[in-house]
Parts: structure tokens; sequence; C-alpha cells
């Protein structure tokens, strides 16, 4: 060991986040994506402001649909024909359905910490966490066409889709809990209990819009099923043995 | 360009973090160019035994793997590190990268003189013994390349700590990259097989259609056979063989001092 060169300081964090600019209404669809990863707050305080750019929310909204499309796309090329299409709309309609079930509830436990965020802020910052939840996604997209190419394995490509939702809902749901802090608020349990809840509705949902990986008679199915049940069925060895064209 | 080679390969904190923090074409070209002949020598190498045309096309396709492991991931692995707060962005993310995988072409390439003459010398892959030659051929293979990786990361790890804002979220970014080029680069070995070329079959650049099947699945039926229909024991014992080359990353991190110049 040698004291004589000490180890270069490390770059500090920031503490005061609310002094970080807001975004420009002008602001292209890059620096957007751009921002949602490297300065959520600066996209934070943006979202804070009452009078928020609609510009703004149209781009993001747009983001989002279109790297939940591409998502879609990808899963549906695991078995290819009307999966094609129909994978990426039962995607994104499922991701609509649970986000409009899930913000009341955001908002009730939202405030049960105590914050001063209000029911358009709120709405805002779930649009924000999902565009970051899409702009994941989008990354793990080639990882998952690879393997949608090279496997037959229904279970274990929607192993792999199953973790690449779990890592982008966390980061993005993450985005609500910085949210949070940026108010002040160090109650945060509500909302950890609300984000179990929004990953239990996505998780039943990829149930009841089935099939999203693999083929079927039909586009849906109307049997009832918990999504757990339906996960050990997919597993039994029956099933993994059907290939997938 | 030696020079600036040996400083990598020193992992002092100051010269890795100019690597990064000023990261200049020149640079780019030096990373590039160590990865292309330190993976491609040490692939020739691997596939000399089996045949000079097995070594030529295994010369291209281990830096080729780095390549495409690199590029598959360059985008998760960018928004993961800015996510987990590294605050380096895309470019730095992917030099970071081509660093590290430099540092293991470094190891390599400097090891295959040696490996060729242990190719040279080994039985024929037509001999009656080329199935035990193969094997040990294997098992020498896998562990200089795990031996390159935990160094290379282990660097890697280094360059982290003093450009991060926090020992925590190096050992976090480390893992998101480490994890995703691990998983990603075994299925990508198993596309562009053949590396080690059984004796048996044919020689060829790519194993006909290439893309049926994943290396998981294939280890998992393989654990199965080994373990007479027990994979998960043998997953089990895999896991702990792996964690045991995380050991120097887990002594890195616990050290409460790691960056010794």
């Amino acid at each position: 060991m040698n004291d004589q060169n000490p180890t270069p300081p490390a770059l500090p964090l920031k503490e005061n986040h609310s002094t970080e600019p807001v975004l420009n209404q002008k602001a292209t669809l890059s620096e957007i994506f751009e921002c949602l990863l490297k300065h959520p707050h600066s996209l934070i305080n943006t979202i804070r402001q009452n009078d928020a750019p609609p510009a703004l929310a149209a781009k993001l909204l747009g983001l989002t649909f279109a790297a939940f499309i591409i998502f879609g796309l990808t899963l549906g090329s695991f078995s290819f024909n009307e999966q094609l299409w129909a994978a990426p709309l039962k995607i994104l309609m499922g991701v609509i359905i649970s986000a409009v079930i899930c913000l009341p509830s955001l908002y009730i436990f939202t405030a049960l910490t105590g914050t001063s965020l209000k029911l358009p802020e709120i709405a805002r910052g779930l649009a924000a966490a999902l565009a970051l939840i899409a702009a994941l996604l989008l990354g793990f997209t080639p990882v998952l066409w690879v393997f949608s190419q090279s496997t037959e394995s229904e279970p274990f490509f929607g192993f792999l889709v199953l973790a690449a939702w779990l890592i982008a809902v966390g980061f993005g749901t993450g985005l609500l809990m910085k949210m949070l802090k940026h108010t002040q608020t160090t109650k945060t349990t509500p909302l950890r209990i609300w984000i179990g809840i929004f990953l239990l509705v996505t998780l039943q949902m990829s149930t009841t819009l089935r099939p999203l990986i693999g083929r079927a008679d039909t586009h849906f199915t109307s049997e009832k099923r918990f999504f757990l049940e339906h996960w050990i069925g997919e597993m039994s060895p029956e099933r993994t043995q059907v290939p997938k064209k | 360009m030696s020079a600036q080679l040996a400083a990598l390969l020193r992992g002092a904190p100051d010269d890795l973090r100019v690597w990064i923090e000023m990261p200049s074409r020149r640079n780019l070209v030096i990373c590039l160019a160590t990865i292309v002949l330190g993976f491609g020598s040490y692939g020739l190498t691997v596939g000399l035994w089996r045949a000079p045309t097995m070594g030529f096309y295994v010369a291209l396709k281990m830096p080729a793997l780095i390549f495409i492991t690199l590029a598959c991931n360059g985008l998760l692995n960018g928004m993961l590190a800015l996510l987990l707060g590294s605050g380096l962005g895309f470019r730095q993310s992917i030099l970071a990268q081509l660093l590290s995988f430099s540092v293991a072409a470094l190891i390599l390439g400097s090891l295959a003189p040696i490996l060729l003459f242990m190719a040279l010398n080994a039985p024929s892959p037509d001999a009656p013994n080329a199935g035990t030659a193969h094997a040990n051929y294997m098992v020498i293979h896998t562990a200089i390349i795990a031996y390159a990786g935990v160094i290379a990361n282990v660097h890697l790890a280094r360059l982290l700590v003093v450009t991060t804002p926090s020992k925590k979220i190096a050992g976090a970014t480390l893992a998101a990259w480490l994890g995703g080029n691990a998983f990603m680069g075994a299925q990508f070995s198993w596309i562009l097989r053949p590396f080690f070329g059984t004796p048996g079959l044919e020689v060829a650049f790519l194993r006909a259609d290439p893309m049926r099947g994943t290396f998981y699945e294939t280890i998992w039926r393989s654990m199965s056979v080994i373990t007479s229909g027990h994979p998960i024991e043998g997953f089990v014992a895999s896991c702990f063989g792996l964690f045991l080359l995380l050991i120097p990353l887990l002594k890195f991190f616990t050290d409460p001092n790691p960056i010794k110049s």
C-alpha cells in the first residue's frame, strides 16, 4: 500500500434535487428519454409544475406506446403468425388497463404517506413511471429477441420475459418513490404496498390476456385462472413438450 | 500504445479514470484492436487443435462474440448504469466494458503462445485418446477464460469505484453489467459454436441451424443426465462454482479501502 497517492475523491451525490431545471416544452424525444434515465428529478420538477406542458405529456406517451409495441412485437416473434399483431396490442391494452385501474389506489396510498402531491401530479408521475418501464423493456428487447428465436420452450421464454418485466417495474416504480421523497415525505410504506399491488395486477393481466407467448385457437381465453395457477400449469411436463409453431 | 496498455493492466485509479472521463478515439481504437488481437490469437489456439481452418474460424468468432454481446446489451447496460446512479453515460458505459474486455484480451493473448504449444503437442483429433484430449483441452481453456474474466472484472470494479459516487453504486452497476453480459455471452457462445471442435464432428464456422436451442436448456439437460435426473442438485453445485469465481470481487467490495495505488 502506498499512502502517498491518495484515492481520487469520489464524485459527490447531489442532494438538493428541487433546484434541477424543468424540461423545456420543446424537448425532443431523445431529450425526454435521456431525462428519464439521467435526470429523473428534473422530470419530477416538470411534473410538479401545475402548468406542465401538454406537448411533453404527449411525447412521453408516444415514447411509452412505441416502446411497448416494440416489446410486444418481440414477444410476438416467438410464435409469429397472428401473434405479431396480437401480442403488441395485448401488451399495450394490458398496460393501459392496469394503469387506469391502479390509479385510484395509487392516489389513496400516496395520500396515506402524508404527501402534498395532487391527483394530476400523481397521474403524470405514473405516466413517467410507465415510460421508464417501457424504456427499460426496450433495452431488454435485443436480449429477448435472441431467445425468442432460439428456444421453443414457452416456460423458459416466459421466465425471461417475467424477469425483464420485474426489473423494469422495479426501476419504473422507483421513479414514483423518488417523486414521493421529493415532497420531503419519509413515510413510504403505503407506496411500497401499492407497488406490490400494481405488480400483482400486471401479472394477473398477462394471464387474463393470454396467450401473449405461444399460440392458441382463439385470441383470448375464456377460462379464468389465477396467474400462479396458470404458470404452474404451463410448466407441467406435458405442456413443455408442445412445439411453439 | 504499450504505455497505455501497461497502465490499463496496472489498474491505477488515476489512469483508469482518465480513460473514462476523457474518452478519445485513440483509446477506443486501442481497446478494439486489443480485443481483436488478444481474443483472436487466443481463439486461434482454441480451434487449432481440431484443424487449422477451425483455428481461423475461432480467431474470428471470439472477438465477434465480445462485440455481439456488447452490442446486444449496450442499450440495456447504459440504461442500468444511469438508473443505478453511476453517472456514466452510454458512451462511457460501453468504453468501461471495452476496457474490461481489453484486460481479458491482454491476459488471453499473452497466454496464446503457450496454448499454441499445447495444441501442437496434444494427441490429434483422430487419435484413439482424442476424447480425453478434447476434455482436458476444454477444462484448461475454461479455467484460463474464467481467470481472465475474474481479473478483468476486478479491473472493472476498480474503475467503477473511482468513477461512480459510491462503492455501493459501483457494486450494483458491476453486478448488473456482469449478470447481463454473462447471461447473453453464454447464449451467443452457444449460437456461435463450435469453438473447441468436437472430434468426429465436421469442421464448420457455425453449426447447422445455430439459433436452435439455448445454452441454458442444454446445460439443464446435461445436468439431468450427469446427476441421473436430479438437475436441481447440479444447478446448486454450479451456482457454488460460480460463487467461488466471484470471491475476488466480493473481497474487493468488502475491503474498506479497495483502491490502493
